[in-house]
């Protein structure tokens, strides 16, 4: 997208390094920040506006990874038994237990999906509204490779050129919504947007590489 | 607490789900919380987190979307408006009143649900009536004309309506609110002693933190539409509770027994709850 050519229907791996350094500052961050999520999880969403030729829009949002496919109902049904044993109690109950949870969730990245992010929208949100008239986007990851205080590393700009799926149901919305109901409670009139990998550019702020 | 609150809750909302005439988002999601006999219940949160709607889906003036209100355990849907009106009094934030009306009228309107439509005030009606308008201070005020009333009077005669409905459980959204210092403290030394003598249950939205870990017995935190926690006053007001729900960095200190906060800044960061 944006000026690199790629297979319209493709779906690629996403770069191991990706996948290594999201677990990684997941786990940072379950086990430093409370859960507070790191701005390596908040790419930048890059649609194209509908309507108008050249242009695009982008809308910070939030991602998550994806269980891999044959642990997928077994981590949703993990997230709802969490939600629902203590749902009487109060978000900051559910918060805290899903806290305690994810902080062993997040080790190894072959428990993860490799070919995907999610994340989670409201259905009349302007950058759903632009995917579902073109499924076209990329997702822009600013500060890549950077794994919290005193990583000396220089950053770097992640490119993930994606084909959005929107689910309204089926297992990967419920896994998504789930998750989500940890942090946020339970939402409705949303969409999980599921961004299959097409290909990845590591732009080096002004490079542009193309990666594995 | 009493073991008189351990019992099942006397008003309680299962699982529900609000949202406001020609809204298009919830503005409380999946909430349940429930009122127990004799109990003091506050609702506290910041502007927006849904707690004067839950107030009102509780009083049975806004149907909840999905999920249910139970008064004993039975449907408050099935009840009809009198009875239920009989069992619970609902004071909104803002409630409109006829003009030319006076307070001591206005105040006989809360024994409309137990007077046949076209019956006289009977003895019992003025004497409740008489009782509240003396509870709230405003017996020489009875036959001026609410209009002609202050702020925090006029105030003062809703809630002395509220208290000659002379029901067993009050649904109040902020009754402090317009009153100066001395009324409020007043208003609340009132409620703790309708709570303590006559055993009456109380759900009010206050904003005031310090006022809600006075007069309840647990407290109910909404934040963003659900709810955060409900525990006893001091198991809820605490510094995460402040920084998670209010954004504010603060301190809890205790002075002759009475919870004191102190708010030291705007707390950076929160964590995204």
């Amino acid at each position: 997208m944006f000026g690199v050519r790629r297979r319209a229907n493709g779906v690629e791996p996403l770069p191991e390094e990706f996948l290594e350094w999201q677990v990684a500052l997941r786990r940072w961050t379950m086990l430093e920040r409370d859960g507070t999520p790191h701005v390596g999880v908040a790419p930048v969403l890059l649609v194209r506006r509908p309507g108008v030729g050249p242009g695009a829009t982008g809308h910070s949002i939030v991602c998550g990874l994806l269980p891999a496919e044959d642990v997928l109902d077994r981590k949703t049904e993990e997230f709802r038994a969490i939600y629902e044993a203590e749902r009487a109690a109060g978000a900051r109950a559910i918060y805290d237990r899903g806290i305690a949870y994810l902080r062993d969730y997040y080790s190894e990245t072959s428990a993860f999906d490799p070919t995907s992010v999610t994340t989670l929208l409201p259905q009349d949100s302007p950058a759903v509204v632009a995917l579902r008239v073109d499924w076209r986007c990329a997702l822009i990851f600013h500060v890549f490779n950077d794994r919290g205080p005193g990583d000396g590393e220089s950053y770097r700009c992640l490119q993930l050129n994606c084909r959005a799926e929107l689910l309204q149901s089926g297992p990967v919305y419920d896994n998504v919504w789930w998750h989500n109901a940890l942090f946020h409670g339970a939402v409705e009139d949303h969409v999980v947007v599921r961004f299959r990998c097409q290909s990845a550019y590591d732009t080096l702020f002004g490079g542009l590489t193309a990666m594995a | 607490m009493t073991p008189q609150h351990e019992a099942e809750p006397l008003l309680e909302a299962r699982r529900i789900h609000l949202r406001h005439r020609r809204g298009e988002r919830d503005v409380v999601r999946d909430l349940s919380i429930g009122v127990r006999r004799g109990e003091v219940l506050a609702l506290v949160g910041p502007n927006g987190s849904g707690k004067s709607t839950t107030l009102a889906a509780l009083g049975g003036a806004l149907e909840p979307r999905s999920g249910e209100v139970l008064l004993d355990g039975a449907p408050v849907s099935a009840l009809g408006r009198r009875a239920f009106a009989q069992r619970v009094a609902r004071l909104p934030q803002a409630p409109a009143c006829p003009e030319g009306l006076t307070v001591a009228e206005l105040v006989l309107c809360g024994r409309h649900p137990h007077r046949g439509s076209l019956q006289t005030p009977r003895s019992e009606d003025r004497q409740a009536v008489a009782a509240a308008l003396r509870g709230v201070g405003l017996a020489e005020l009875r036959h001026r004309r609410v209009e002609t009333l202050s702020g925090g009077e006029r105030r003062r005669a809703w809630i002395a309506m509220v208290l000659a409905q002379r029901a067993e459980l009050l649904l109040l959204d902020e009754p402090t609110a317009a009153l100066d210092l001395r009324q409020q403290h007043e208003v609340l030394d009132l409620l703790a002693e309708v709570n303590h003598r006559q055993g009456t249950s109380i759900v009010l939205v206050l904003h005031d933190l310090e006022h809600a870990a006075r007069i309840a017995h647990r407290v109910a935190v909404l934040h963003r539409g659900r709810l955060y926690q409900v525990d006893s006053p001091r198991a809820c007001i605490v510094p995460d509770m402040l920084r998670d729900v209010f954004g504010v960095a603060a301190r809890i200190e205790t002075d002759a027994g009475r919870l004191c906060i102190r708010v030291d800044g705007p707390a950076d960061p929160t964590r995204r709850l």
